[in-house]
């Protein structure tokens, strides 16, 4: 290219971003200025720009109940019933495609009296297939052992939360059964701060007593769990007060059992929903107790308000792109139809506005 | 009403089951797309007759096509910005490399160290050890598919057969919380040969065994567990972990022994009669489970395609794609604008 054609070239490039002069002029070149910076920002947009910011998104520790009550079907989704062990992995699964990219989720059983960890806490977006299959493979014969003391599961939860994470929030799904039963008195009591890790406690279930069944390899049914196969004396504990005048009076009291009593047994082969025990639970450490009816509920509750953690996550930039354009739109708008009555109304009160704030 | 109202339309249109979006308040954007409808007073010359000129078709339309690109611009906008997805998608992966599914006791013997005497060196427990050790299989071979199931009194699935090593390393570092409970081999041993059972032979199977300690297997699940070794061609690998009172699988048993006293010797015994390759490393030392690693990443395969689900598959890509469509018709329509008044 010639010399001279270049400085034709510029020269036109510079008439065409000073515009047109007078009023018009203007108009024009300002509505030109907005179309280019539109079409610049979009294909911007196009090249899908993202960048580390700060960011919110969700820690979670989800813990499943394994135990045999989990076995309970007494959810109905579609006409088919479902046990409380598949709604709890398939609202976790639908947790998992809920939270925004960055969010670390860790996966946890809990049997006996604690909770296993899984897999520590890692990134939901990149890890998702992993994740997702390891739920769905969860199953009560991963269960090591058939004990279900749900206060010491609870609470191992609770201590292991804080060293996978520190914004890490639990979400603990299980029925509150206890098995075998236990003497209240005799239940530890939560040791860490009340509301120091937070998240949610949700109730599986129904609060009507059903039967437990015993599942064959096939995972069909083969029975049920009958009162003669669970424990069957609840008098352990010892008095609370030991009373020399009763002993002298014939009482021993210091051997005899002071437990319950065998009423704790009458429905020990039954599972329901406990709400009362999870709510008091759910109330001594701080975790809010809330009742599943939908596995769709608890994408809900993981995205909640209370629960975010800020942190420096990979963020898609393009909105901040799509604002201005947006801006840009309007501007545009209002120039090009710089003669509508509606927008000389709006500059009208627009002034008004103005000289009465000043006024 | 109103409301039972949408939320059946946007139940029958798979909302919240097929599809989302990532925020709603975009969607208040939307009816701007009339504004190049209803508003009039564009710039105009002053021309004393425009009563006079004759109507021209193609300006119409090209007044429409400009008001429709302007809406479209818009619409599409707080389409993206909304951020519509779609759930549960899969998408195809090709995997090369062996299939290797890891099967690490985590049974309470594992906390103890290899010796107990000796500086703090040697007296790393095993099951740290073994997380060593399999850290570094992790981390090489990166071709290969990986899984892991940890096992105790009973199996779990840690990992699913995945080429996502991160995950792996997750799983393996979540063992650190110390063993428990008893050595069940066969459970886990069929739990991940069960994770071979549905799909196709297509790379080596190897299942690298990693435990300490010997567990009794009775007649009827030594022959399951040699059929399903059979069924799905795997081979074997056994990094076993002995502790100083262990005995060595490399000597024989000393005339008069009794085998059941021994049950790593057992279990090696039987190993040999699975009928599929099968190797067994002696760790006395972390040192020597290199080998291990070292063999398993010279197995050979064939390419293999599989489906990975993915969380959710952002479509706001094409709502931008439109966006700028638009935009770029504006500059066309702009650059056929009269600026001037040519009489």
């Amino acid at each position: 290219m010639q010399p001279g054609m270049v400085s034709v070239w510029v020269g036109r490039l510079a008439i065409w971003l000073r515009g047109w002069k007078g009023e018009a002029g203007r108009t024009l070149a300002w509505r030109r200025r907005c179309l280019m910076l539109m079409c610049l920002l979009l294909t911007l947009a196009l090249f899908k720009p993202h960048s580390m910011l700060p960011n919110r998104v969700y820690d979670w520790y989800f813990v499943v109940d394994i135990t045999q009550s989990m076995n309970v079907p007494d959810y109905e989704v579609g006409g088919k019933s479902m046990s409380r062990l598949q709604v709890a992995k398939q609202s976790i699964r639908k947790a998992l495609s809920a939270l925004p990219c960055g969010s670390k989720v860790a996966l946890g059983m809990f049997t006996e009296r604690n909770v296993v960890n899984v897999v520590r806490p890692v990134e939901v977006c990149r890890h998702f297939a992993a994740l997702d299959q390891t739920v769905a493979s969860m199953d009560w014969r991963m269960a090591w052992a058939a004990d279900s003391f749900i206060a010491h599961g609870l609470y191992n939860a609770l201590e292991q939360a804080p060293q996978l994470g520190k914004q890490m929030r639990v979400m603990f799904f299980t029925d509150g059964q206890q098995a075998p039963p236990a003497n209240p008195r005799y239940m530890p009591a939560y040791a860490g701060k009340s509301g120091e890790v937070q998240g949610y406690l949700i109730g599986m279930g129904k609060p009507v007593l059903s039967k437990i069944p015993k599942l064959d390899e096939k995972n069909a049914v083969a029975g049920y769990w009958e009162q003669e196969e669970v424990q069957r004396y609840g008098n352990f504990g010892m008095a609370e007060t030991l009373s020399v005048l009763a002993m002298e009076q014939g009482q021993h009291d210091r051997n005899a059992g002071h437990g319950p009593g065998n009423t704790l047994l009458d429905n020990a082969h039954l599972s329901a929903l406990d709400e009362h025990n999870l709510q008091q639970l759910a109330g001594s450490t701080g975790l809010s107790y809330v009742r599943l009816d939908t596995a769709a509920q608890s994408s809900d509750w993981a995205t909640g308000f209370g629960m975010t953690a800020w942190r420096w996550a990979d963020t898609d930039l393009r909105p901040w792109l799509a604002v201005p354009v947006l801006m840009c739109w309007l501007v545009y708008l209002g120039l090009t139809f710089a003669g509508s009555h509606w927008l000389r109304y709006i500059k009208q009160c627009w002034r008004k506005l103005g000289q009465f704030v000043r006024a | 009403m109103w409301s039972d109202g949408t939320q059946q339309v946007l139940l029958a249109s798979g909302y919240g089951e097929h599809w989302g979006l990532s925020h709603l308040w975009p969607l208040l954007l939307l009816p701007l797309a009339i504004l190049p409808w209803i508003l009039h007073g564009q710039m105009n010359f002053p021309h004393p007759a425009l009563q006079g000129l004759p109507e021209d078709p193609l300006s119409t339309w090209l007044d429409r096509l400009w008001k429709m690109a302007l809406s479209l611009l818009v619409l599409s906008l707080a389409l993206a910005l909304a951020g519509p997805y779609l759930k549960s998608q899969y998408v195809e992966k090709v995997g090369r490399g062996a299939h290797v599914m890891i099967v690490l006791d985590r049974s309470a013997s594992m906390n103890e160290p290899f010796v107990k005497k000796g500086n703090v060196q040697a007296r790393m427990p095993k099951m740290e050890v073994a997380r060593n050790v399999l850290k570094t299989l992790v981390a090489q071979g990166h071709d290969d598919l990986m899984g892991m199931v940890t096992f105790s009194t009973s199996p779990i699935l840690a990992a699913p057969l995945g080429n996502d090593r991160a995950y792996v390393q997750a799983a393996l570092d979540a063992t650190e919380a110390g063993g428990m409970g008893f050595t069940a081999v066969a459970r886990g041993l069929g739990m991940a040969l069960d994770y071979f059972a549905d799909q196709p032979v297509t790379g080596a199977r190897a299942m690298v065994l990693v435990s300490d300690g010997g567990a009794h297997l009775d007649g009827k699940t030594q022959d399951m567990l040699r059929a399903m070794f059979m069924r799905q061609q795997a081979s074997l690998y056994w990094i076993y972990l002995r502790s100083e009172s262990g005995v060595s699988l490399k000597q024989n048993l000393a005339e008069g022994e009794n085998i059941d006293a021994y049950p790593e010797y057992a279990l090696h015994e039987y190993f040999q009669t699975l009928n599929v390759p099968y190797r067994v490393y002696e760790a006395e030392n972390p040192e020597a489970v290199m080998a291990a690693v070292r063999d398993i990443s010279k197995l050979e395969n064939k390419p293999t395609r599989y489906l990975e689900p993915v969380s959710r598959r952002d479509l706001s890509q094409f709502a931008y794609g439109l966006a700028w469509l638009a935009a770029v018709l504006l500059i066309a329509l702009y650059g056929l604008e009269l600026k001037r008044w040519q009489a």
